[in-house]
């Protein structure tokens, strides 16, 4: 899919901001670790775009965002303490300005999110970027670097494990 | 086998003409496919209600986001209505040139039947199967 590119890095943060928080959220539960992966994508959006080729911006821009997320991951892992939250009442949620009113829409759907943070990560990212983001089969394809069928592996079996974990 | 995958695939509205007629001929007799397609429709549904989590103030420092929908594909309704309706529209222009021929009883009963169904499956049952299109 060939789209206009947005020309500045800022113009990426005001059309594409909320959808990174939003997938950043889903995949981390966490508000500060979402708030720090948007601004780590935009800085390496600010970058790239200098070398960016027209294409599949959406591709593009997601692949960025899900390598910024997975070598978050990986960074975490070498630490020895960072367990992903069980609990919601543990959420660093009351650090943030609003946060009440976050915290009253998130616990509507916190069995799902709890949920998904029990998705292994290719699934939980594959799920997101489907149902949440709203991505095609071809952009997750392209964002995750794997052919479709696995992309529609991936969603099928990440549903049906969220369903048993919801039952 | 059962094509579990194609499951999900069709309510994301990413399969093939023919592949969505393989999988309904699959499920005209196989009730535990039919259940599984009943099962995550829910699951998408749920997933697909968390709520839009708004951006923490001045995260994004002068760049102020622009409200755009969250999801930008049309949801599985949008497209299945859109089929039904087009292979209805084509059926009607197909039978026009012989109007004394058909009555609207007799259009309802030859296919009003199976597009009214149950619009979730709307654009299989309304594709008459093509043995050319199940060997693609």
């Amino acid at each position: 899919m060939t789209e206009s590119v947005p020309l500045t890095w800022e113009e990426v943060a005001r059309v594409y901001g909320r959808k990174i928080y939003n997938f950043a959220y889903r995949l981390t539960g966490n508000s500060d670790d979402a708030a720090d992966l948007v601004q780590e994508v935009l800085l390496r959006v600010r970058r790239g775009l200098a070398s960016y080729q027209p294409g599949s911006f959406e591709g593009w821009l997601w692949r960025i965002t899900r390598n910024a997320f997975l070598d978050d991951v990986r960074k975490r892992n070498r630490r020895p303490v960072a367990p992903i939250p069980d609990d919601i009442e543990r959420w660093d949620v009351a650090s943030s300005p609003g946060a009440d009113v976050e915290y009253s829409r998130i616990s509507l759907g916190d069995d799902i999110q709890k949920a998904l943070l029990e998705l292994p990560i290719e699934f939980r990212e594959a799920v997101v970027l489907c149902d949440v983001i709203g991505l095609s089969y071809e952009e997750i394809a392209l964002a995750v670097a794997v052919p479709i069928g696995t992309v529609r592996s991936r969603i099928h079996r990440g549903r049906k494990i969220l369903k048993e974990l919801l039952t | 086998m059962h094509p579990n995958e194609m499951i999900s695939a069709y309510l994301d509205g990413e399969l093939t003409r023919a592949e969505a007629s393989e999988l309904f001929v699959h499920m005209g007799t196989c009730g535990k496919c039919v259940g599984e397609m009943e099962t995550m429709q829910k699951v998408r549904t749920a997933i697909r209600s968390l709520p839009l989590i708004e951006l923490p103030p001045g995260l994004l420092g002068d760049a102020e986001p622009v409200v755009v929908p969250l999801r930008k594909n049309r949801g599985f309704w949008v497209g299945a209505a859109a089929a039904g309706i087009a292979v209805v529209i084509a059926v009607a222009t197909f039978l026009t040139p012989s109007p004394s021929a058909m009555s609207v009883d007799d259009l309802n009963s030859r296919f009003g039947a199976r597009v009214s169904l149950d619009p979730a499956f709307g654009p299989a049952k309304v594709v008459v199967p093509d043995v050319r299109d199940m060997t693609e």
